[in-house]
């Protein structure tokens, strides 16, 4: 089972559908957590959503006590939120993305995808990742084909995994394959 | 009486042997006194509205204090008689003697329109917003403006004129004793017939002229960044509020990004398609759809309450929705916008434009008034 932990977004349900496809989801809102059914899911899911990751401790420190016992997949925020989560810095960024569709290109630190395979995905973030950033076992696995910016994470020693932009959204070509990836982990 | 716009015509809903008037106490009985017989005629429904504010508080979401007109949060009347007006017009009544009484009021202005927000405060509002959308706390987010005058009006011979200049596809007009409502909306926000569910979100409007056609509207539309990412935005919002209440995949782009023709304007539109959880009742649809998220922006929980928080006066229709529910669950409701509220000898037209990341106050607030000029100019 799949645990979504929705940050009242409006692309949540997005996400919701598309795991669906391949195991069952539970999804709640972020402060109204059921803690068993989170205990007995395999995967969780850190939703999109608005504002930052400083916003939301409750998130936080789920992810923390779960890391290394559970997959996690972080989207958009939620992909912020790992990376906050790991000491990275969260910050305002000069040209903001949102409803854009733009290239991502795979680099040679990817264990799931293949080096210079290229994407097209969807994007609505305001924040981006300030690096250089370091974490153990972190590796930043794709990056925007113009401005560089971290657009993917992998972290394959604990199963964690993050996508900066919206695998589910309709500008995302291939969003599905990005999924099953992710969710074929052993 | 109510007409609504029909495709190919338009129906009259009159006799009204019940009026419902919504409260934040009796709504949801209301609401859950549907799906439950099969439609037998054409009278077995409710058609009304429901206000901006109780589309909120069903979400939760309370609004602080409001300069208020007191108008109601939502009403639905129950027809006994429905005319449609097709090529043929055809009449379909409970009623055994028909009385048609019909005299028509002059319009009687008694003060001229004024603006509830001048551009400084306006601007002033903008700015909080861009910021807002720069902390990622909204990603597009509407500012409502409203013109007001004293006035006495006909609204029947309002629509009517409204449909001589724009026919649009969700226009409508109430006349009740104590109000009025006439409104020349776009957009269809649910359509549900059985299991089948789909929205049309409109984002993205161009005025005719004449060097101007549909392929040519198109084009600028997509070479139109600004509009083409507003318009994805909204696509996937409409997506996520369907996929809460539909079996998953099913939701579909049936139509993507398409130019729809009307008298005046071109759209551009997006058709998304679903099949209902059986599960599902009219309210869970209500509560996933409503407030219908292009007219408020993106993400819709975050932005209401920031709007709720900026904003001094009740919206009241605007941003609601109007439509029917049938007895047998099928339902059609748009959402209220271009619309004239005439309440207590007042006339409010509302409008709003979006504010994304690359937006231009003075531009946004431009468009505001000219979105207001066709109703406005129905009073000269």
């Amino acid at each position: 089972m799949i645990y979504v932990i929705d940050h009242k977004d409006s692309f949540t349900h997005n996400v919701v559908h598309q795991l669906s496809i391949y195991d069952e989801v539970e999804c709640s809102d972020f402060n109204e957590i059921n803690y068993s059914k989170l205990h007995k899911a395999s995967t969780i899911v850190l939703s999109p959503g608005p504002g930052s990751p400083k916003d939301y401790p409750l998130t936080t420190k789920i992810y923390k006590k779960f890391k290394g016992k559970k997959k996690i997949l972080g989207i958009c925020l939620g992909f912020q939120q790992i990376l906050f989560s790991e000491g990275g810095k969260i910050v305002e960024q000069n040209k903001i993305y949102h409803g854009f569709q733009s290239n991502v290109i795979v680099n040679k630190q990817s264990k799931l995808f293949k080096k210079g395979q290229i994407f097209k995905v969807g994007r609505y973030h305001s924040l981006k990742l300030r690096e250089p950033f370091k974490a153990k076992n972190f590796d930043i696995t794709m990056r925007c084909a113009i401005s560089g910016s971290a657009m993917s994470i992998e972290n394959n020693a604990d199963k964690v995994y993050g996508f900066q932009f919206h695998p589910e959204s309709f500008l995302t070509i291939n969003g599905n394959t990005l999924i099953k990836k992710i969710l074929s982990i052993k | 009486m109510i007409i609504y716009k029909v495709s190919g015509g338009y129906n009259i809903y009159t006799d009204f042997s019940k009026k419902i008037i919504l409260t934040n106490k009796n709504i949801n009985n209301f609401l859950n006194n549907f799906n439950k017989s099969k439609k037998k005629s054409e009278t077995d429904m409710f058609i009304g509205f429901f206000g901006y504010e109780i589309l909120c508080n069903l979400l939760g979401l309370k609004i602080k204090k409001q300069k208020k007109l007191n108008f109601y949060k939502g009403a639905f009347y129950k027809p006994e008689t429905v005319i449609k007006i097709r090529k043929k017009i055809s009449i379909f009544s409970k009623i055994k003697k028909q009385r048609f009484n019909s005299s028509f009021k002059a319009t009687k202005i008694l003060s001229p329109f004024k603006l509830n927000i001048d551009f400084k405060k306006y601007e002033k509002i903008f700015n909080v917003f861009s910021k807002k959308i720069r902390q990622g706390e909204t990603y597009q987010i509407k500012i409502c403006t409203k013109y007001k005058n004293k006035s006495d009006i006909d609204p029947i011979n309002f629509f009517w004129k409204l449909m001589k200049v724009n026919a649009s596809p969700e226009a409508f007009m109430i006349r009740d004793k104590n109000y009025s409502i006439v409104s020349c909306s776009p957009e269809t926000l649910i359509d549900k017939k059985g299991l089948n569910i789909l929205t049309k979100p409109i984002a993205g409007t161009l005025r005719k002229n004449k060097n101007l056609n549909k392929t040519k509207a198109l084009s600028f539309f997509r070479r139109n960044i600004k509009e083409t990412k507003e318009h994805n935005m909204i696509v996937d919002m409409e997506r996520s509020d369907l996929s809460k209440i539909c079996n998953p995949g099913s939701v579909k782009i049936i139509k993507e990004k398409t130019v729809e023709e009307y008298k005046d304007l071109y759209h551009y539109v997006t058709l998304i398609k679903g099949i209902l959880k059986k599960s599902v009742k009219n309210i869970d649809i209500i509560k996933a759809m409503m407030p219908g998220g292009s007219v408020i922006g993106c993400p819709k929980i975050s932005t209401l309450n920031l709007l709720n928080n900026q904003e001094k006066e009740n919206r009241n229709i605007y941003t609601g929705s109007f439509g029917y529910m049938k007895f047998n669950g099928d339902m059609r409701f748009n959402i209220i916008i271009r619309s004239i509220l005439n309440y207590k000898n007042t006339s409010e037209i509302s409008v709003a434009s979006g504010v994304v990341v690359d937006s231009n106050a003075k531009h946004e607030f431009n468009e505001n008034y000219i979105k207001a000029k066709a109703l406005i100019d129905l009073f000269k």
